[in-house]
């Protein structure tokens, strides 16, 4: 387990790893105990149709919650799981980076023979197997809630929700990663994350209401996020496209930068 | 300097934070076996300097070698392997153990199962507790285990010893000693200077980003002479009829203090012994005086 700062990093962030685990395994199981009401019942329809036209935009279609599938990707992957995921990420990124600057421990760690890169790309390599851990378990809160509610299971469509789920949980990870353990700065790293974080969940919600933000809404990250057409089509190779060169972008940021600067 | 042999160099190294200079224009060449202290008060640029020797921190100009690699942050790592660092404020992981930190510093850099055999013996460590249970001591008998048991052939070591209680100062210092007689090279610093003197052979002296001072202790020492302090009824008087040589630094009725060179001490015992006395007392002097008589300001 010492062997290596990857399986280190794991090792030291197994209680994390465990408390995250339970809020993502609570969150699916629990959404979907409220499949039988709204597929059932008719209060979403009169919901729905009472609502202002701005605010629907923030609950979608409601025929979309009438099949296991179309809820699996409306309400847990839709908005539930990447507000989570990038939340953890945030929080995850902190703690990999800027905090252990702040105490000290980043200087241990710079005097044993371990090159900067390597350093980062193994402190990286281990916030992304969270990432997909957390992604594994959500996984399996979904079809533990589905085998209660005694649906069929929708493998396909599980599959390539975690899958897109997880790319996309690296790169909401790797945004503030890279600016902690490029610049060593916790305002900067806070900062970045929360404005990506909250940016886009403002963007990509209010843009279905307000016209002149849709425009804008290209700039959010969950734009790239996009479990509609997942229920039917494949993966989006644009969305997939530009995922991979923001993550490409900030870490060679965060390579560039973090070889050459000092450590406080 | 001769280049490409000595252990540590630094050739005219800055290193500015903004618009301050912690670290002015320094030059140093530390040969291999030498045990070097490296002095000054707190905010000198101790840490500085030694943090550029890591590849921490880049220096603004100038270069640093160790071992004949140019330290840069992105090529220190390549000597790591062959050095023994450990800072008096360093921070080890705290959810690890001590053994599991020491395997991973193992991993590392390498160890040498004999080595890290007799250090546990010697040092006694807590291997199984997490380490942010552990006292600074205990912390710190980890940090040393994991700077030596790879057999470094550089120590480097800022102000290892502070908040450790006298007991595990003595052992600290004993292990660093026992490490020089191998042949390691060492470079500590402190703000203690009697501390360093006891274990170093050469003092560099810093204040202010520039080092002051760059001598051996030998030289040091034999500059210092005794103080000598003579008790008995009246030698007061003693005090008006001293030969040249002698430096009245205090006196009452019954006591009185001089200071004399090395040099001088023969003579001067020659003309004391003609004087009437109760007892002579002959000190050496603490290195921490000189350096406040010789350069005004605090070393403490
Ligand atoms: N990262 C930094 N930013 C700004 N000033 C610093 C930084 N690190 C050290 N200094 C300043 O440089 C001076 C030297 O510090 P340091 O090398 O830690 O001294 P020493 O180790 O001799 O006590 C101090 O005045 C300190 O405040
Ligand atoms: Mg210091």
């Amino acid at each position: 387990m010492m062997r290596t700062l990857l399986t280190r990093t794991l090792y030291e962030k197994r209680w994390f790893l465990a408390g995250w685990s339970v809020v993502f395994a609570v969150m699916t199981t629990l959404v979907l105990l409220f499949y039988p009401s709204f597929s059932e019942g008719p209060a979403i329809d009169e919901l729905t149709k009472t609502m202002p036209q701005q605010l629907r935009g923030l609950i979608g279609d409601p025929d979309q919650y009438k099949t296991i599938e179309g809820f699996i990707a409306s309400q847990i992957y839709d908005i539930r799981m990447p507000l989570l995921i990038m939340i953890m990420g945030l929080v995850l990124s902190v703690g990999l980076t800027v905090r252990e600057e702040e105490t000290g421990e980043l200087r241990t760690l710079s005097a044993v023979k371990l090159s900067r890169t390597r350093l980062l790309v193994e402190k990286w390599l281990a916030g992304s197997l969270i990432v997909i851990a957390l992604n594994l378990v959500a996984a399996a809160g979904t079809y533990v809630g589905v085998l209660a509610l005694g649906e069929p299971l929708p493998h396909e469509l599980i599959w390539r929700l975690m899958t897109l789920s997880s790319i996309f949980g690296i790169v909401a990870f790797s945004i503030p990663f890279s600016v902690g353990i490029g610049s060593g700065n916790r305002a900067a790293t806070m900062f970045i994350g929360l404005v990506v974080t909250v940016g886009s969940f403002l963007l990509t919600t209010f843009a279905k209401a307000v016209d002149w933000l849709k425009d804008w809404e290209v700039l959010s990250l969950v734009h790239y996020y996009d479990t509609q057409s997942l229920k039917s089509g494949d993966f989006s190779q644009a969305d997939i496209s530009v995922l991979l060169v923001v993550l490409l972008a900030v870490l060679t940021f965060a390579i560039i930068r973090f070889r050459s600067r000092d450590i406080a | 300097m001769r280049k490409g042999k000595s252990t540590i160099t630094l050739a005219n190294v800055t290193k500015r934070f903004g618009d301050f200079e912690a670290v002015s224009d320094v030059t140093l060449a530390v040969e291999p076996g030498q045990v070097v202290g490296f002095v000054g008060p707190n905010g000198a640029g101790k840490t500085t300097t030694i943090s550029m020797m890591m590849g921490f921190l880049k220096p603004s100009k100038g270069t640093v070698t160790v071992l004949g690699t140019n330290i840069e942050p992105q090529t220190s790592h390549s000597v790591h392997g062959s050095i023994g660092y450990v800072a008096g404020d360093m921070v080890l992981p705290g959810a690890l153990s001590g053994r599991q930190f020491l395997a991973f510093s193992a991993a590392r850099n390498g160890r040498i199962d004999e080595r890290f055999n007799s250090l546990v013996d010697k040092l006694q460590p807590v291997l199984h507790k997490p380490l942010k249970q552990l006292s600074r001591g205990n912390k710190q008998k980890i940090a040393l285990i994991a700077a030596l048991q790879h057999a470094p052939t550089v120590l480097i070591l800022d102000e290892p010893t502070s908040g450790l209680d006298p007991l595990m100062q003595d052992v600290f210092l004993d292990t660093v000693k026992d490490e020089s007689k191998r042949g390691t090279t060492v470079f500590m610093s402190s703000h203690i200077l009697s501390e360093v003197s006891s274990v170093c052979d050469r003092i560099v002296f810093m204040r202010a980003g520039k080092f002051i001072l760059d001598k051996p202790v030998r030289e040091l020492t034999s500059q210092l002479g005794k103080h000598i302090v003579i008790k008995g009824h009246d030698v007061g008087k003693l005090a008006k009829f001293l030969p040249d040589s002698a430096k009245l630094l205090y006196k009452n009725a019954n006591e009185i203090r001089l200071s004399i060179p090395s040099a001088n001490i023969k003579t001067f015992m020659r003309w004391i012994v003609t004087k009437e006395f109760d007892d002579i007392l002959i000190e050496d002097r603490d290195l921490d005086d000189v350096f406040h008589e010789l350069y005004g300001g605090k070393t403490k």
